[in-house]
C-alpha cells in the first residue's frame, strides 16, 4: 500500500514537472496545431526555420559566450572568498555569508533600475561586458555559497599537513584545495550558467539594443500584442536541452566521492 | 637531524596561559615527548613549534637559526597528525611523495624514495590505493611514511595513535620504535599515553596547566617524579602521609607514616619546604608470610585479574597498599595477615 501510494505521488510530480516541458516540445516540432488537441496536426521544423531566419543565431552565440565568462569570472571572486570564509575562524561569519545573499534577495526589478541611471551616466547600456557583469550579481552567491560549502567540509589538517610539508598558501589552494573543492564549483557553475543563461529582467533594461540574448530574443513571441507560441517554444527548446543536459552529466560524472574522502575520516 | 631551542614561550587563549615554556632544549635525534592531559598545552606548544600558530612572546631556535616568524613550510619539519590528514584525492604514492614535490626532487629521485619509505613501513603493495581502501593502521603508517620521507630536520607527532584502537596503536606504536631506530630522527611526540611516552621516549616532558613540571628520561620521571601529579599520571601509585624523620645518608632518609610506621627510602627531588608525600610503587610492594619479618598488615581485598591477583593491604588506620602479585602465588585470603616488604620507595613532593 505504501510502495503504491509512493509510486503515485513521484508519477505525479514527474508529470507536473513535465508536462509543460513535453507541452514546448510539441509546439516546437509543429507545423500546424492549433494546441485544441493532444498532439500537433502535423510534425514539423517550421518555427525553427522561422526563427533562425529571425536572428536565432545572433541570440545563441551571445547567450552561450555570456553564460560562461558569467561562471568563470563568479568564480575567480568566490574561490578566494570562499577559502578564507570557509576555512578560516572569522568574526561574524554567519553575518558574511547572509551579506552574500542580498543581491538574490532585493528584487531585479529595483537593482535594475538602479543600474540603469548608472550605466545611462558611463555609456555602458547595451555593452556586452556590463551585462556579463549584471549577470554576476544573481550567479555570484550561488557560486559562493556552494563553494564555500566544499570548503567547509575539508579537515582543517588537511591545510596544516600541506603547509607543513612544504606548500606555500598559494600551493596549498591550488594542490590540494582546489581538487577538493571542484564538486562544489561544478555545481555552483551549474547554478551560475542556467542563472545566466534564463537572467530575462535586467539583460532587456540594460542590454538592449545589442545584447538580445536568448530570454530577450523569446519575448518578442510572447510579449506585446500577440502570442506566438510556436517560435518561442523553439527557443525555449535552446533554453532547455543544455539545462538537461549539464544535469545529466552531473549526475554521471560528478560522483560524491572527492568530498566523502574530503577529512570526514579521524 | 637537529636541535630545537625554545626559550620562554609563551602562548595565551583570551587571558589563559595556553602554554609557557621557560627553557628547552631538544637534542640532535634524539626522541622528545611532551606527556600531558589532553588541555595541557602540549598540542598548543608543539603547534607553535610546527608553526601553525604563532607565540605571544618567546622564541624558537632550529640549529640556532631563529625561526619563530617563519610560515611553516620554511621550517624544514613535517608533522604527521592524529586524524592522519591525508590527502583524499591523491593515492598512497602521491601522499608520500608529496613533501618531495615541494622541494622539487626529480620524478626518479621522488619515485625511489617513496618506494623505499613504504617499504620501511611494509606498505609497499598498496602504493596506488585510494585513501579512502586502506585502513585506519595503514592509514597512520602513510602519514609517517609522508612526514619522514622528505627528510626533515625534525618530525612532530600529534598523538598520532590516538585514533586507532587498542591492538593497532600497540602494533604501530612497535613500528614507530623500529623505525626511530632505523633512521635517526629528530622528533617530538605529543600524548597523554604514559606507555607510548615510557616505549618510545628519549626524554620525556610531563606537563600541567600549560607548564613543564619534569623534565627526564622514562626511569627518572617513573622512579623520581617530581610531585604527586607525575607519579600518577606514569604508572600505578601508592601515597603514604607521614614526613622525613631524619636523613640517613647523602640519598637515603627515614620517613614516618601518620601512623607511626619507619619507612627507608630515597630522597628524590624534595627540599625542605616541600609538603612530603612517600611514593610506594605496587611493584615494589612484595608480600611474605605473616610469620617474616617486616611491616604487618591484613588483607583488605583481593580481586582475580586473570594472570596477575591485585590486592589491597591494610598497613595502618589512614594507609593502604595496592599491589599485584603473580595469580600463582597467592599469599591468602580477605581478612588474613601478611607481612610486607617494600623494596623501594621515594619521597616526593605532595
Amino acid at each position: 500500500m505504501k510502495r503504491i501510494s509512493t509510486s503515485l505521488v513521484s508519477i505525479i510530480i514527474v508529470l507536473i514537472i513535465f508536462f509543460p516541458v513535453f507541452v514546448i516540445f510539441e509546439w516546437a516540432f509543429s507545423t500546424i496545431w492549433y494546441g485544441t488537441s493532444l498532439f500537433p496536426t502535423q510534425l514539423g521544423f517550421r518555427s525553427f526555420v522561422q526563427v533562425i531566419q529571425a536572428g536565432l543565431g545572433k541570440s545563441l552565440i551571445l547567450s552561450f559566450t555570456i553564460a560562461p565568462l558569467v561562471v568563470l569570472f563568479s568564480a575567480i571572486i568566490s574561490i578566494p572568498a570562499a577559502y578564507i570564509i570557509g576555512t578560516k575562524d572569522i568574526k561574524s561569519k554567519r553575518l558574511i555569508e547572509n551579506l552574500f545573499l542580498i543581491p538574490l534577495i532585493v528584487p531585479p526589478i529595483v537593482s535594475g533600475i538602479g543600474i540603469l541611471s548608472i550605466y545611462t551616466q558611463l555609456g555602458l547600456i547595451g555593452n556586452y561586458m556590463a551585462i556579463v557583469l549584471v549577470h554576476m550579481i544573481g550567479a555570484t552567491p550561488y557560486m559562493f555559497r556552494s563553494v564555500e560549502a566544499s570548503f567547509e567540509s575539508i579537515d582543517p589538517s588537511i591545510e596544516e599537513a600541506a603547509r607543513v610539508l612544504g606548500a606555500t598558501r598559494l600551493r596549498t589552494i591550488l594542490k590540494i584545495y582546489l581538487p577538493l573543492v571542484t564538486p562544489g564549483l561544478l555545481s555552483g557553475s551549474v547554478f551560475a550558467f542556467s542563472w545566466s543563461l534564463n537572467e530575462f529582467l535586467l539583460t532587456l533594461l540594460l542590454g538592449l539594443p545589442n545584447i538580445v540574448t536568448l530570454p530577450v530574443f523569446l519575448y518578442r513571441y510572447v510579449g506585446g500584442y500577440y502570442i506566438s507560441p510556436g517560435p518561442a517554444s523553439a527557443i525555449s527548446v535552446f533554453l532547455i536541452v543544455p539545462s538537461l543536459f549539464i544535469v545529466y552529466l552531473m549526475e554521471k560524472y560528478i560522483k560524491s566521492e572527492y568530498v566523502a574522502g574530503a577529512g570526514i575520516k579521524g | 637531524m637537529s636541535t630545537i631551542l625554545i626559550k620562554n614561550l609563551k602562548k595565551y587563549y583570551g587571558k589563559v596561559l595556553a602554554s609557557s615554556i621557560e627553557a628547552l632544549e631538544i637534542k640532535d635525534g634524539e626522541f622528545f615527548t611532551l606527556l600531558g592531559p589532553s588541555g595541557c598545552g602540549k598540542t598548543t606548544t608543539l603547534r607553535m613549534i610546527a608553526g601553525l600558530i604563532s607565540p605571544d612572546e618567546g622564541k624558537i631556535l632550529i640549529d640556532g637559526k631563529d625561526i619563530t616568524n617563519f610560515p611553516p613550510e620554511r621550517r624544514n619539519l613535517t608533522m604527521v597528525f592524529q586524524n592522519f590528514a591525508l590527502f583524499p584525492h591523491m593515492n598512497v604514492f602521491d601522499n608520500v611523495a608529496f613533501g618531495l614535490r615541494m622541494r622539487h626532487m626529480t620524478e626518479k629521485e621522488i619515485n625511489i624514495r617513496v618506494m623505499e619509505m613504504l617499504k620501511m613501513l611494509r606498505i609497499e603493495e598498496l602504493a596506488n590505493r585510494r585513501i579512502e581502501q586502506i585502513s585506519g593502521g595503514q592509514q597512520q603508517r602513510v602519514g609517517v611514511a609522508r612526514a619522514i620521507a622528505p627528510h626533515p630536520s625534525v618530525v612532530l607527532f600529534d598523538e598520532p595513535l590516538s585514533n586507532l584502537d587498542a591492538k593497532l596503536r600497540e602494533e604501530v606504536r612497535y613500528e614507530l620504535k623500529e623505525l626511530q631506530r632505523k633512521v635517526n630522527i629528530t622528533a617530538v611526540y605529543v600524548t597523554h599515553d604514559q606507555a607510548e611516552a615510557m616505549t618510545l621516549s628519549d626524554r620525556i616532558a610531563i606537563m600541567q596547566a600549560g607548564i613543564i613540571i619534569q623534565i627526564g628520561n622514562p626511569k627518572e620521571v617513573y622512579f623520581t617524579p617530581a610531585n604527586a601529579f607525575v607519579a600518577s599520571f606514569i604508572g600505578g601509585t601508592n601515597f603514604i602521609d607521614g614526613d622525613v624523620e631524619k636523613e640517613i645518608s647523602q640519598d637515603r632518609v627515614l620517613f614516618r607514616s601518620n601512623d607511626g610506621l619507619l619507612i627507608e627510602a630515597r630522597k628524590g627531588m624534595i627540599n625542605n619546604y616541600d609538603s612530603k608525600v612517600l611514593l610506594v610503587r605496587p611493584e615494589a610492594v612484595e608480600l611474605r608470610r605473616s610469620s617474616e619479618n617486616g611491616i604487618k598488615g591484613t588483607i583488605e581485598s583481593k580481586l582475580y585479574l586473570g594472570g596477575s591477583l591485585e590486592y589491597r593491604i591494610r598497613i595502618g588506620k589512614n594507609s593502604t597498599l595496592k599491589t599485584f602479585s603473580p595469580s600463582v602465588n597467592d599469599v591468602g585470603d580477605v581478612n588474613s595477615n601478611v607481612t610486607v616488604v617494600i623494596k623501594d620507595a621515594v619521597v616526593i613532593k605532595r
